[in-house]
């Protein structure tokens, strides 16, 4: 008669000597559990953090669940960029260029008409929306040998003087929209673009 | 007992209490004195257990809303917050029990035995991860199979499997001595 045992009979041996030496030492076998006093301080406890615990608008309570850090920033992140979209700008044209900045001093600028911004003959968005109050609209001059300037100049001639008087600048130009909050809007207009209504003004 | 029983109804003498409020002490009621059962398995001393299972308590009191409605759900939350207490502690203390050389677990019903057997079974259980230890707790100790211990922790029904298997060799070794010589 062999006792060597098959290793699922091993298995169950295993399992039935830890299961029996676990409930011999059971930590808690022959406990009645927690005295009348210990409920009574964890009821009262219990109660004491629920009372404390914030509700309404100002706290987190009415939250089904606590609003993750990520989805916070996720949400920021969104509102940062329909922020940006909802800003006042034509749709970009082609050779032209649109960067934005913040000016530091923008009582410095000059303000100009907003009849400049029409010349980029933009389709239906072209015309700009009304602009607040406060934003001013500009030409700045090309610098010499194509950079920007540093300096803000008056508007180029846009009057109803003769097309030919108008100076044609060889660098690029500049388009500067300066919003109440010193947000800058500057589109570049490369040399090579070209108005289709010039000439056709009367 | 009737001081108990008289203390676990409090919806009578609190009607401005709320929903969650009965919820919860329909949560209490129900599961406390498992709970510290579980806790006196998981934390190895009474005092340690009671504080367990008032912090469990204490947070499901704190955040009423994270409470699933539905008796398995809220029993499966109270365990694994349970759980998670007691993961934190572990961590916290980071102090590991001496090595005790484990003895044999008396097999007699004498006290001596018994105090020996409970000694080196909280020298085994100790040595386990939080986690090990309660599916330990809740296999060997409370009948529950891996699919109810997968739903009371969390866990997916292989990883309550390797647990259990994982935490065998290690009580093996300490309970069973005389199995690897």
């Amino acid at each position: 008669m062999s006792t060597r045992r098959t290793r699922g009979e091993k298995h169950e041996h295993v399992e039935d000597v830890l299961r029996r030496r676990l409930r011999l030492g059971d930590p808690a076998a022959g406990e009645e559990g927690p005295d009348g006093g210990t409920v009574a301080a964890w009821r009262r406890a219990m109660d004491e953090a629920r009372r404390a615990a914030p509700r309404g608008p100002r706290g987190m309570a009415w939250l089904p669940r606590p609003l993750p850090l990520a989805a916070a920033a996720a949400g920021a992140a969104a509102l940062a960029v329909l922020a940006w979209l909802a800003l006042p700008t034509a749709p970009p044209e082609q050779g032209v260029q649109k960067t934005a900045v913040v000016d530091p001093a923008p009582a410095a600028a000059t303000p100009g008409t907003w009849e400049q911004t029409e010349t980029a003959q933009a389709p239906d968005r072209s015309s700009p929306p009304a602009p607040p109050a406060a934003a001013r609209g500009e030409f700045l001059a090309p610098a010499p040998g194509g950079t920007a300037p540093s300096v803000a100049s008056g508007p180029p001639a846009a009057g109803p003087g003769p097309e030919a008087s108008r100076p044609v600048p060889r660098g690029p130009r500049l388009l500067q929209l300066v919003a109440p909050g010193g947000t800058r809007l500057v589109w570049t207009f490369s040399p090579d673009f070209t108005l289709p209504d010039q000439g056709d003004s009367t | 007992m009737e001081q108990t029983l008289a203390l676990t109804n409090p919806r009578a003498a609190r009607p401005e209490a709320g929903v969650g409020a009965d919820r919860l002490a329909e949560l209490f009621d129900a599961h406390h004195l498992r709970l510290y059962r579980l806790a006196r398995r998981l934390a190895g001393d009474p005092e340690a257990a009671r504080d367990l299972v008032q912090q469990t308590f204490l947070r499901a009191a704190r955040r009423p809303a994270a409470l699933p409605t539905g008796e398995p759900g809220g029993e499966a939350w109270l365990v694994r917050t349970l759980v998670n207490l007691c993961r934190d502690r572990h961590r916290r203390r980071r102090v590991r029990q001496a090595a005790v050389l484990p003895r044999a677990v008396g097999r007699g019903s004498d006290p001596e035995a018994r105090a020996v057997a409970r000694a080196t079974v909280a020298v085994a259980l100790a040595a386990l991860p939080p986690r090990q230890r309660a599916v330990v707790a809740l296999h060997y100790l409370e009948d529950r199979d891996a699919g109810d211990i997968a739903r009371l922790l969390g866990l997916a029904r292989v990883t309550v499997r390797w647990h259990l298997a994982a935490a065998r060799r290690r009580l093996r070794q300490i309970l069973m001595p005389e199995a690897d010589t």
